[in-house]
């Protein structure tokens, strides 16, 4: 019987342990997921310039002078 | 600096992935919706600057003690702006003055990001490389992104010769502008940059120079600035005004910008180091319109802070035309700031800065003479407005505008021809030839002449609004045998302020035939420079800004970066100053002696594709150099030369 609770002690450990180990793995995963999606966009030239609109341009045409 | 596509601004490259910052995930710093496979859900909450808008989290979490302070550096703060403001501000008006300040010269302030990645805001941002960090900043993307008009032009020889710093130390900005200083927390109210501790000073590195063995070292410290004896001219701006175009951009107009050299009084001697009586003082464009765009009559107290201030020219030579001699400044009335200086609604305001005539340091009666022969000069190669005025209507007088066709539409001087000499297939073969941008054969030259209406017993006056385009013009006009060549000093600007005439009518062109009578021995190619690399009695100028003669950058269509080896730097702003000014002979020739490119040797000028090196041919002939020598090929077609020598360059 002692046998049988010291057993189930240590199922139950293992049980907690893999569990916590696979939250780890899943917010690693998901962390890597999101930096795999920035990634495959950002690092396609392509898909880059698909996505991309040729912005108006921020300085105005009056500026003059050396600034 | 040519601006980035939108694609390449935020392409990250594979190599910041195996850097310390790319192990880090995007969503750390950036936010963003995690998981999302389109871009518009993917960039909800996305931050592209967090270093601007949350340091402490995106920086601060690795780099804490840098972020404590930085949050409050001059170059994210852009403290002083606001300090010098309030001093000749309204401040019953200060929030319309403020917005307006922020809106205008607010915009170069920056963050972690604007020097360590990206290129500042200022200057449409983008990654300067594929989104690695970088600790040391980028010069031409990042320092002088910003700091461009004045340090970065003076620094690289856009203007002037370029700094020594620069041109034999190949020394950055960071190298006296340290981390230190750039991280440094300002005092709230802080006076100025220069009142900053941690500021850079000659000193840092240039020490006991009072005990030193240059005996006016011992003479002129804690009386004079360093910068009084070792910078060379510099710009001046005048009436910046601030508005709102039609689209809602912010936009400024500077009335004019001037390339000069002033000494006035130190009227501040409270900022570190500044125990001196002289300074270079310059011109700040502050205006008492500055801001009426955003409410009237803005900077009442005008009056309380000098438009004359303190200048720290980043183009710093060991000799220069002051240090040739004790008289250059001492005795010498014009180099000191005088009333006749300044604007009638400046005078109050700068009586502080103003040299009188009793202050002008008395004359030294002992003093060695200088060796500079200017006996050879061919004075009339330079014309000014006023000469030209009163000869324009001689005979055979051809005025030749070398602007581009746009610009001189907007109006010329009346009876200028336009022609461009930079334009592809004019005077030089085209892109795309054998021989790109090399001179073309003398018939063809001597038919764009014919046609423009010039020959080669005419007085040809040439101009432009730089300077160096005309002298390039010039320097085919003399290779191809013309015999009275003129530049017009001064260009455009000069014959516009004085109100002389001008027109926006292209004039009648009689063609004529130009009997060119080509001076081969005026032009060196590829195999001559080959030839003589290690000849003494030939000097090779490399006459390019120092960005691409130190290997920074490089013309657009250069192969690589690189320079003819052996060859001397000296830009060819050290020859044309800003809007076609040219400094005196004798100051021209002291400066290329103190570089080694004096008259007793074969002088040979390259740059890029030979416009440059065809306006300092131009220059030295005009001081009388009896063997100066044009590189056609230049650096574009010397590279080519060298790696593939059967081709035929």
């Amino acid at each position: 019987m002692w046998v049988y609770k010291r057993q189930r002690n240590h199922m139950s450990a293992m049980f907690v342990g893999m569990a916590l180990a696979l939250m780890v793995v899943c917010i690693y995963t998901g962390n890597v997921l999101a930096a795999s999606s920035c990634v495959s966009c950002h690092t396609d030239e392509n898909k880059l310039t698909k996505n991309l609109s040729k912005k108006k341009p921020q300085k105005s045409t009056l500026t003059s002078g050396a600034g | 600096m040519a601006p980035l596509e939108p694609q390449d601004k935020v392409k990250v490259s594979n190599k910041f992935f195996k850097t310390d910052h790319g192990k880090i995930a995007c969503v750390d710093c950036h936010g963003g919706n995690t998981g999302a496979s389109d871009k518009m859900t993917a960039h909800q909450g996305v931050d592209p600057q967090p270093s601007i808008n949350n340091p402490e989290h995106a920086c601060g979490e690795c780099h804490g003690e840098i972020t404590d302070t930085v949050k409050d550096s001059l170059h994210v703060t852009l403290g002083p702006f606001s300090t010098i403001l309030k001093q000749r501000a309204d401040m019953d008006k200060w929030k319309e003055i403020d917005a307006g300040r922020e809106r205008h010269c607010g915009q170069c302030h920056t963050s972690c990001g604007g020097c360590h990645v990206s290129r500042p805001e200022s200057v449409g941002k983008g990654f300067v490389d594929g989104h690695v960090f970088s600790a040391r900043p980028d010069l031409l993307n990042q320092c002088t992104a910003c700091h461009g008009s004045r340090v970065g032009n003076e620094y690289l020889g856009m203007r002037g010769q370029g700094d020594i710093h620069a041109l034999d130390y190949n020394m950055h900005c960071v190298s006296c502008h340290k981390a230190e200083e750039m991280h440094a927390a300002a005092p709230k109210n802080l006076a100025g940059r220069y009142h900053l501790e941690e500021a850079a000073k000659c000193t840092d590195c240039h020490k006991d120079l009072k005990i030193g063995s240059i005996r006016d070292h011992n003479v002129h410290i804690g009386k004079v600035q360093c910068q009084v004896c070792h910078s060379q001219s510099y710009t001046n701006c005048y009436s910046c005004h601030t508005g709102t175009d039609k689209d809602g951009l912010p936009y400024y107009t500077s009335q004019k910008d001037v390339e000069n050299f002033k000494i006035g009084l130190n009227y501040d001697n409270t900022a570190p180091g500044a125990d001196y009586n002289f300074m270079l003082v310059r011109h700040v464009p502050v205006d008492q319109q500055l801001f009426d765009h955003y409410t009237k009559d803005a900077l009442a107290d005008f009056d309380d802070v000098p438009n004359w201030k303190r200048a720290t020219p980043h183009n710093i030579q060991r000799k220069t035309w002051q240090t040739a001699t004790c008289n250059h400044c001492h005795d010498n009335r014009d180099i000191f700031l005088s009333k006749r200086d300044l604007l009638d609604y400046e005078i109050t305001v700068n009586e502080k800065v103003v040299v009188s005539d009793a202050q002008v340091p008395a004359k030294i009666s002992k003093t060695r003479a200088l060796d500079i022969d200017t006996g050879n000069v061919k004075k009339d190669r330079i014309v000014d407005a006023r000469w030209l005025k009163d000869n324009i209507d001689t005979e055979n007088l051809v005025i030749i505008d070398t602007r581009s066709e746009g610009v001189y539409k907007n109006g010329h001087i009346k009876g200028a021809i336009q022609l461009d000499p930079m334009k592809d297939g004019e005077l030089r073969w085209p892109w795309g030839s054998d021989k790109p941008q090399q001179l073309l054969k003398p018939e063809r030259i001597a038919r764009v002449l014919g046609d423009k209406g010039i020959n080669e017993t005419d007085h040809i006056v040439v101009y432009d609004a730089d300077g160096w385009r005309a002298g390039f013009f010039l320097s085919v006009l003399d290779y191809a045998g013309a015999e009275k060549i003129s530049f017009l000093k001064g260009g455009f600007r000069n014959w516009r302020e004085a109100g002389l005439p001008m027109s926006k009518d292209n004039p009648d062109i009689q063609a004529k035939t130009f009997k060119i009578k080509p001076q081969p021995q005026f032009i060196v190619d590829n195999r001559f420079v080959l030839d003589n690399l290690d000849n003494f009695n030939v000097v090779i100028v490399d006459i390019r800004t120092l960005d691409q003669s130190k290997k920074l950058a490089k013309h657009p269509r250069a192969l690589s970066l690189g320079s003819i080896p052996g060859s001397i730097k000296f830009p060819v702003n050290g020859l044309y100053m800003d809007h076609a000014e040219v400094k005196p002979p004798q100051e021209l020739l002291y400066v290329l002696k103190n570089r080694g490119i004096t008259p007793d040797k074969t002088v040979i000028i390259t740059c890029n594709t030979g416009a440059w090196a065809g306006a300092g041919f131009f220059m030295l002939r005009y001081l009388g150099y009896p063997d100066v020598r044009m590189h056609d090929a230049s650096w574009v077609g010397w590279e080519s030369f060298v790696r593939y020598p059967g081709c035929g360059y």
